[in-house]
């Protein structure tokens, strides 16, 4: 009953930390020699819930298999991109992109917390609906 | 994971930004001390910028498998001073003037210092708009349910 919030809840997580690595990119843009971090998580999620439907599908004998877990092993991953140097002192954080990031971030953590309220709302209509 | 770890990341950014103003408004208002305690002009200082890792104990290494983040924002190492040379002046009549005539005049740059206060000033703009923004997320947060 629970497996979209899961979703949800794993993409919420990723969006936080992807707001502290860019605070942290943001913070050090003066910094000599340091390079920035990133967040890579989409495509691993992505994957994963192919795999979970590609899982479903092939059930052709009644037996259910697991199709939680490709979901939950799902991590969000931080890289560290070493190249793309564009200034003498070695430090490679482009502030526009830092920021504009940062507002993709805000709009994609606000749609994902609407989603995951919207949810929990069915739920409860389904719930008090069926009371009746 | 810490819900507050990247309010102190942003206030890091912040107060590094503002120490760096600070040694700014030094070397603008110092620009013509040509006495100072240690003898000899002032000289221009620099800040040291350096990214700052969280130091954690190897146990918390173990109990946090799932937090890879060690990013702890930026810290000023230390203030140095700038070692190029001083300027010279051709004034006899100033009193710390040597036996040549020559005076020497620190070697800070108005036009330099004005564009790293405009970088500092800029910087420290972003991280406010990475304080607010983190604010509105972690506020929004709390919506969820209701």
């Amino acid at each position: 009953m629970f497996k979209d919030v899961k979703v949800l809840e794993k993409a919420l997580d990723a969006v936080w930390l992807r707001n502290q690595v860019i605070a942290n990119n943001i913070s050090n843009v003066d910094t000599p020699g340091y390079k920035r971090y990133d967040v890579h998580f989409e495509e691993q999620l992505n994957s994963a819930m192919k795999r979970m439907d590609n899982r479903r599908n092939s059930t052709s004998n009644g037996y259910k298999q697991k199709t939680r877990s490709s979901v939950e092993e799902v991590e969000p991953k931080i890289i560290r991109t070493y190249g793309t140097t564009m200034r003498p002192d070695g430090n490679n954080v482009d502030i526009d992109v830092e920021m504009s990031n940062l507002a993709k971030n805000v709009v994609q953590y606000n749609a994902l917390i609407q989603k995951l309220s919207r949810q929990f709302q069915r739920m409860k209509t389904v719930i008090q609906e069926g009371r009746r | 994971m810490d819900i507050f770890r990247i309010f102190d990341i942003s206030a890091s950014g912040l107060t590094t930004q503002r120490l760096r103003m600070d040694i700014i408004a030094q070397n603008i208002a110092n620009i013509n001390t040509t006495r100072t305690e240690a003898g000899g002009p002032y000289r221009r200082k620099v800040t040291v910028i350096q990214e700052n890792q969280n130091s954690k104990p190897f146990s918390q290494y173990l109990s946090e498998s799932r937090e890879t983040f060690t990013g702890g924002g930026v810290k000023v190492v230390e203030v140095k001073e700038d070692l190029s040379p001083f300027k010279r002046v051709y004034n006899p009549e100033h009193p710390d003037a040597d036996e040549a005539g020559y005076v020497s005049l620190p070697n800070v740059d108005t036009l330099k210092e004005i564009v790293d206060m405009i970088s500092a000033t800029r910087s420290y703009e972003a991280n406010v708009t990475v304080f607010n923004a983190t604010k509105n997320l972690a506020m929004k947060a709390l919506e969820i349910g209701r």
